[in-house]
Parts: structure tokens; sequence; C-alpha cells
């Protein structure tokens, strides 16, 4: 197996973790709490929402333009 | 030892600073001047958030859901921007101005909540949801992923062949104007979704 056939392997992992989480916080919430509800409740701190807006916007900024 | 776990408790419960301060120095390390003023900018602000009075904790205030009105309202202007924005070419400063629109909105946004009056005391905690530490640990596992492939490129602008990043892998995806479309469509509903917890957060106690 070639490295890059790994590391695509690993991002192919991380999409169906996420997937698999996203499903089981739905079916059973009280196993897992759902994405929003996690997002929600770090949002209690100022700075965390400049973290999270960063993150946001600097991602869609650096996926789309190709500069 | 006490001292060792009180900064790792610190750094799990109130990762912004440190997190914002660790991608500024990758920022740093890739050199692209605009993304060291972003990095370096939020960091600045959130330390200038961090030391007024009181800390930056707010008061547990999740907004009500969304009618459906307010969805499909949002929904069609995302579906309108992405559409639109879909048709500048990706690699013109028109495309940069028009994804700063709505962060510009977004940043406006977070410093007007910031400035309403506050009580110089900390609200409580609100309840901690079981396992929330299951996200952030995929969070950080990309995270991690995506700088080990950073670390193995010949430098900090070519590309590594063998360990792409994941803007490598997605950009070929995003190429066309549909996906691209439906992407940014996405990202402006995130941001939305953000902006109206920024807003329902309070300040006063």
């Amino acid at each position: 197996m070639t490295a890059r056939l790994a590391t695509l392997g690993i991002y192919v992992a991380l999409l169906l973790a996420t997937v698999v989480m996203v499903v089981v916080s739905r079916v059973r919430p009280a196993a897992l709490p759902r994405l929003g509800q996690v997002v929600t409740w770090a949002m209690r701190r100022r700075t965390t929402q400049v973290g999270l807006l960063l993150a946001w916007w600097w991602l869609g900024w650096h996926f789309v333009t190709l500069r | 030892m006490d001292l060792a776990v009180r900064l790792a408790r610190t750094l799990v419960r109130e990762p912004a600073v440190p997190v914002l301060a660790l991608a500024g120095i990758v920022q740093v390390v890739r050199a692209y001047p605009v993304d060291i003023m972003l990095f370096v900018g939020s960091l600045v602000l959130a330390v200038v958030l961090r030391l007024r009075p009181g800390g930056d904790r707010l008061i547990d205030s999740t907004p009500a859901p969304a009618t459906r009105g307010v969805i499909l309202a949002a929904s069609g202007v995302a579906a309108a921007y992405g559409l639109g924005v879909s048709f500048v070419p990706q690699t013109t400063w028109w495309l940069d101005a028009c994804l700063a629109v709505p962060g510009v909105v977004a940043v406006g946004v977070l410093v007007g909540a910031g400035r309403r009056p506050r009580s110089p005391v900390a609200p409580p905690e609100p309840a901690t949801p079981p396992r929330w530490w299951a996200w952030p640990l995929l969070g950080v596992s990309v995270a991690l992923v995506e700088l080990f492939s950073f670390m193995e490129q010949p430098d900090a602008r070519t590309d590594s062949i063998d360990h792409p990043t994941l803007s490598t892998v997605v950009e070929p995806a995003l190429s066309s104007q549909a996906l691209r479309g439906l992407a940014l469509g996405l990202w402006l509903l995130i941001g939305w979704w953000l902006v109206r917890r920024i807003r329902a957060w309070g300040e006063r106690s």
C-alpha cells in the first residue's frame, strides 16, 4: 500500500467515523450528544465563539479560493 | 503535578486561546500573510475578550429552534448565494470579496454582542453534555492528520503527493461549479447557525 493510499484511507475512515457519530447521536442521544449540542455548549465563552467563527470562515475561504 | 493537571484541565475547558496560538504558529510557518493576519487578529480579539472583568463566560441561552419560515428563508438566501458566487472565478479577488461579506457581518455581530452590558461576576457553568469530548476528539484527529501531511510537504507551499492535505484532496471536486455552489450554500448556512447562537448567548447576569 502506498503512503498516498494510506493517507486517503485515513481521511475516509475519519469521514465514516463522523457519519457513524452523527447517526448514533440521532438514534441514541443519551449515548452521544449531537454535534450541534456540543458546539452550542462550547459557545458559552466569547473566546470560543471567536475561534469557531474563524474556523468556519477560514475553511470556506481556504477550500474555495485558488490563489 | 497539580499545576500540570490544572493546566491540562484549563486547556480542555477553555481551549480557544491556546488553539488559536498554535494555529497562528502553523500559519506563520505556511507564510501566507493574509492567513497570519487573520489568525493573529483573532487571537488578539480572543485575548481582549478573555481579559474583560468577569472573564468571557456567558449566560446559558440556547436560541429557540428556528421556525419553518425562517429555515426556508435562510435556505433560499444560501442557495442564491451559492449559485451566484459559484460563477465567480476561483482565482480572482472578487471571490475573496464575496466570501468576506458573510465573515464581516458575523464579526460585526460578535463584536456588537460583546459590547452589551455585563456583570463583572462570571455566570454559572451550564450543564456539560455527557461524552462531549467525542466530537473534539474527532476534530483533533483530523487536525493531527492534516498537521502530519503538512509536515511531510517538501516546503510550506508545495503539496506532498504521498501525504496530501485535506484541501488538496477536496480542491479538484470544488473545481466543479455545481459542487462549489452547493458547498458555498452549506457554508453560509453553517455561518448563519453560528451567528444565531452568538446573538443568543447573553452578557447580563
